[in-house]
């Protein structure tokens, strides 16, 4: 029985922890087909000596010189540019920026597997939950790339035990061959609740 | 698994960014009172562009009508929206419905992707921290690949799902002769959200 190719897996695995900005991609497109359908519509309306619905690209130059012409700050300009340059950071930044999808994958010699980190983080609060006898309001934890911290609020009057708590939190974390590795972080709040 | 082009994506995203961002800080410049070198280079442009339309008759003999370069612009931008219109629906393409594809000189045996549905989902579904599964077969690589959706129950353990989840692709094997690549992912409800889980212990 042939093995699966490792470079298959990892090629997966890549591709299921970032996002693909296909749905940025296409609302791109569909602006852009507005934008240039209209553009198109005006070049028309220029090509056959009608009057331009709101600007004509032949004179949109002259119509900007005119605009700034006076001398002194013209703000319709002034706010197309700063609104122009504000979309283009947001799209350089969507285009750079890895577009993590907060999974965590699992060694496993025969399938690739992902992992969401919520789910990781409901197994930790679970097993602070059952450790230190606390009730699912009491504990809430969340997961990043490499750290996992879990809140404790202890009822008023009431002692956690921090330790127990971290001793479970951690086998259960090491039961797991999460990639990239989570340490975990058990924290307890200074003001219990009465009632918790 | 879509077989969407990421590079493609991107590439898109960063050269309009890049357009737009230009454009915006141009108006920007020539807006505010200290933009005067581009300003000045406005009406020339503006005087240039007007030239070129006075340049460019439809009628040589200049009897009738104006510029082509309107015309041009007007086909470039339907050129455009045929290219956009085409490249929105290329997204999430990949899917497939035969896992394993033999082709002998009989004839050509195809295993459908449902087989593996009812084979996984009939072998994960019973288990107690288990909520849901869902089983799909995409195109990877050239080769079918399934994706196997788990949804666990509010906090279980992902580890013994992953291990029951590689046995029953070992299992697969061993049924289609063929080894299939597989990706589990496991997915849960939001039980992090306090009071969500209180059910399950």
């Amino acid at each position: 029985m042939s093995g699966i190719d490792p470079g298959l897996h990892r090629r997966v695995l890549r591709r299921e922890q970032h996002s693909s900005r296909s749905g940025s991609a296409i609302v791109v497109l569909v602006l852009l087909t507005l934008v240039v359908g209209y553009v198109g519509v005006e070049a028309v309306y220029a090509a056959l000596g009608r009057r331009a619905l709101l600007f004509s690209p032949v004179d949109v130059l002259a119509t900007l010189t005119s605009s700034v012409d006076g001398g002194g700050t013209s703000g319709l300009v002034l706010g197309a540019g700063v609104v122009a340059a504000v979309v283009g950071l947001v799209l350089i930044g969507l285009a750079v920026t890895p577009g993590r999808r907060g999974r965590h994958t699992v060694d496993d010699d025969r399938v690739a597997v992902v992992v969401d980190d919520r789910v990781i983080a409901s197994s930790l609060a679970r097993a602070a939950r059952v450790s230190g006898r606390l009730s699912d309001q009491q504990v809430s934890a969340w997961v990043s790339r490499r750290r996992a911290q879990i809140d404790l609020t202890p009822a008023s009057g009431l002692a956690v035990d921090e330790q127990s708590v971290e001793a479970a939190t951690r086998s259960e974390l090491e039961s797991v061959a999460y990639r990239p590795e989570l340490t975990a972080r058990v924290r307890t709040t200074d003001t219990g609740r009465v009632g918790a | 698994m879509t077989s969407s082009n990421r590079f493609a994506n991107r590439l898109l995203l960063f050269v309009v960014g890049l357009v737009a961002l230009a454009v915006g800080a141009f108006l920007v410049i020539v807006a505010l009172p200290g933009g005067g070198v581009l300003r000045d280079l406005l009406s020339p442009a503006s005087s240039a562009l007007d030239d070129a339309v006075a340049a460019t008759p439809i009628d040589p003999s200049g009897a009738t009508g104006g510029s082509w370069l309107p015309v041009a612009l007007a086909l470039l931008c339907l050129l455009l929206v045929i290219v956009f219109v085409v490249a929105i629906p290329a997204h999430g393409h990949g899917r497939t419905d035969s896992v394993v594809v033999q082709d002998d000189p009989a004839g050509s045996i195809a295993v459908s992707s449902s087989f593996a549905d009812t084979a996984i989902t009939d072998a994960l579904r019973d288990r107690r921290d288990v909520a849901s599964v869902g089983v799909s077969a995409w195109t990877v690589a050239g080769r079918p690949a399934l994706k196997v959706r788990v949804r666990l129950t509010a906090g279980s353990s992902p580890a013994p799902v992953v291990a029951a989840a590689s046995d029953v692709a070992r299992g697969l094997d061993r049924v289609l002769g063929e080894t299939v690549p597989v990706l589990v992912e496991i997915t849960g409800a939001s039980a992090v959200r306090k009071g969500a889980d209180s059910r399950v212990a």
